[in-house]
């Protein structure tokens, strides 16, 4: 696939007399882009410089990570930083209502709930009213020392808090809490919600006609 | 520089690869190079083998792929396992809404900034309703008060806030004149919740009652309306302002509230909405809605049914659940349209006006049609 890549090339020789610089358009399939360099470098830099070359392309397609932030979470105003930020992340885990636990990286700065949608976690109905403090949907249960690091909660959150099933003395609303570097490797647990899903559902009554 | 520099913060994605005097070889950044794997799941996958550079457009167009097989035929999961979503089965395909029609229902919506359930809560009717039909005019089911709700329901994907903007002193106008504008003889109004406000909301919605039976006597007025935390005032407030048909939907039975619902609604409040605007006004048809699919059983379904009968609501809906979001409840079951005939019949046994059931019926689906055609129905039969 041929990609139009744009070639920047500069030298500095020892001496400090010279400093070259080429710019370069061209369009090529990114196994050729690396021999390129190469002689785009050795032919405009003399040996005895040193130099830095890179092709950049602007891909046509976006990654898949990032298509989901893309149509998923409209707020951030560039992806492409999420992408450089690959040793800043933080683990979470998290058990499900039937006892599976998730482990998944986020980024710092993300909240809870932002985790559960971006990453598709399999929690059912999770953030029906979008982090907006109008439901308790987001509900989740810290260990007790995680719970006392976390931020003040705001009114607003405890009036959501009290209508939510099932609320324990270490509970949270996933959309206020935003993971730190602090929060490392915590693990929350999702409350069971009001309907127990291993009630056994009479099979052979539901559906049958 | 500077061009690489805007080129940088300008394109927002981008690949790049480094290259040192020394030749490293890994190159950093390659997430640029998009897989061809991580295309969506083919439904044709278990049955045809995809060609290995993938479907051409007349493969769709020819309609090889399409899956409008009989639902008898149908050998999808209808009742979902865990870690499973179930896909859509045949008979809830619905065709993309188009049309002139269409265009221009939405372009009046738009000039009068009025709102929809239909498309905020993306009713798969959308195209048949809204397209009309030799039959039938186009038709449309306002909301009222705003686009955005106080409350976050699991089923629901109406946009929610916890300070929605304030009513729009105009609606009531705007709305009676739109609808004067379609031409039509039934109506069917629905509105947000609005815990925001004091009355929640009862007052607007009873002035465009009002309002839209001052310019046309002869319409009928069906308002769906929330269950304003239980303040029996205000649902008398919206009894008394001159519609038709009460409507309040209870959405599932008695155990799944609390899942499914907001935790802020509840059976009890809702059963109360529907008895007290028959109290306050007795020749009022009341009417509700349940969905189906969300894991409840048959004999759940049996008792909501009769729960409600008891409180004398007169019109009953039952449709299918349909997760709107990723957000939503996953649908637990897809009911078959058998079974929803099923359904109708027991509806009828009970003693309900009428009950309409499939798996597309909606609260105000075809609501001029069933209660207009049971009305003529049931005064040739008192005739007779």
């Amino acid at each position: 696939m041929n990609k139009q890549y744009y070639i920047c090339v500069w030298g500095h020789c020892d001496s400090g007399t010279k400093t070259l610089f080429r710019f370069l358009s061209l369009k090529m399939s990114s196994a050729c882009i690396r021999r390129t360099l190469v002689a785009v470098s050795q032919s405009f830099i003399p040996s005895s410089c040193n130099f830095l070359a890179f092709g950049l392309h602007f891909s046509p397609s976006p990654a898949a990570r990032d298509r989901q932030t893309a149509y998923t979470n409209n707020r951030r105003f560039s992806s492409f930083t999420r992408i450089l930020r690959s040793e800043n992340k933080v683990t979470v885990n998290f058990i499900n209502r039937d006892g599976q636990k998730i482990t998944v990286k986020a980024a710092p700065g993300d909240s809870l709930l932002d985790v559960v949608i971006e990453q598709n976690l399999d929690i059912d109905g999770f953030g029906a009213c979008e982090g907006t403090l109008a439901c308790s949907t987001c509900h989740l249960i810290f260990e007790e020392d995680v719970y006392n690091k976390l931020g003040p909660i705001t009114d607003e959150e405890m009036d959501m808090l009290d209508l939510a099933y099932g609320l324990t003395d270490t509970s949270r609303l996933g959309c206020q809490i935003c993971l730190t570097k602090s929060l490392e490797g915590i693990t929350v647990r999702v409350p069971d919600s009001a309907v127990d899903i291993r009630q056994p559902t009479d099979a052979g009554t539901s559906s049958s006609a | 520089m500077a061009l690489v520099k805007n080129s940088f913060l300008g394109a927002g994605r981008f690949s790049c690869t480094l290259l040192r005097l020394q030749f490293r070889s890994e190159d950093v950044c390659v997430n640029g190079v998009t897989t061809a794997a991580q295309s969506p799941l083919n439904p044709t996958d278990k049955k045809k083998k995809v060609p290995e550079d993938g479907l051409k457009l007349q493969d769709f167009i020819s309609g090889d792929l399409s899956e409008k097989s009989q639902w008898a035929q149908y050998k999808g999961d209808l009742k979902r396992q865990k870690g499973e979503r179930l896909r859509l089965p045949p008979w809830l395909k619905t065709e993309i809404p188009i049309g002139k029609n269409y265009n221009k229902l939405k372009n009046t919506l738009r000039h009068l900034n009025l709102h929809t359930v239909c498309e905020e809560a993306r009713c798969p009717n959308i195209g048949e309703c809204w397209g009309g039909g030799e039959y039938s005019t186009a038709t449309a089911t306002i909301m009222l008060m705003g686009d955005t709700c106080t409350r976050g329901c699991r089923f629901c994907s109406v946009k929610t806030a916890r300070k929605p903007p304030p009513l729009d002193p105009n609606e009531p106008y705007n709305t009676a004149e739109a609808i004067a504008d379609w031409g039509l003889d039934y109506v069917v109004l629905t509105s947000v919740d609005r815990d925001d406000l004091a009355d929640g909301g009862a007052e607007h919605f009873a002035e465009t009652v009002s309002n839209l039976k001052q310019r046309n006597p002869k319409i009928l007025v069906e308002c769906l309306t929330p269950d304003f935390r239980g303040d029996l005032a205000s649902v008398a407030r919206i009894a008394l302002s001159g519609l038709d048909v009460y409507a309040h939907n209870v959405e599932t039975v008695r155990e799944l509230q609390r899942h499914v619902r907001d935790p802020r609604a509840n059976f009890d409040q809702s059963l109360s909405v529907l008895r007290h605007a028959k109290a306050v006004k007795p020749s009022l048809v009341t009417k509700t809605s349940i969905m189906l699919g969300l894991g409840e059983t048959d004999d759940q379904i049996q008792a909501t049914m009769s729960e409600l009968r008891e409180m004398g609501v007169d019109c009953l809906t039952l449709g299918q659940y349909m997760q709107p979001t990723k957000r939503h409840l996953k649908v637990e079951e897809y009911v078959t349209p058998e079974k929803f005939a099923y359904w109708e019949k027991v509806g009828v046994e009970m003693g309900f006006t009428y009950t309409a059931s499939g798996p597309l019926v909606r609260s105000s689906y075809k609501a001029g049609e069933f209660f207009l055609k049971n009305l003529i129905h049931k005064r040739r039969t008192a005739s007779d």
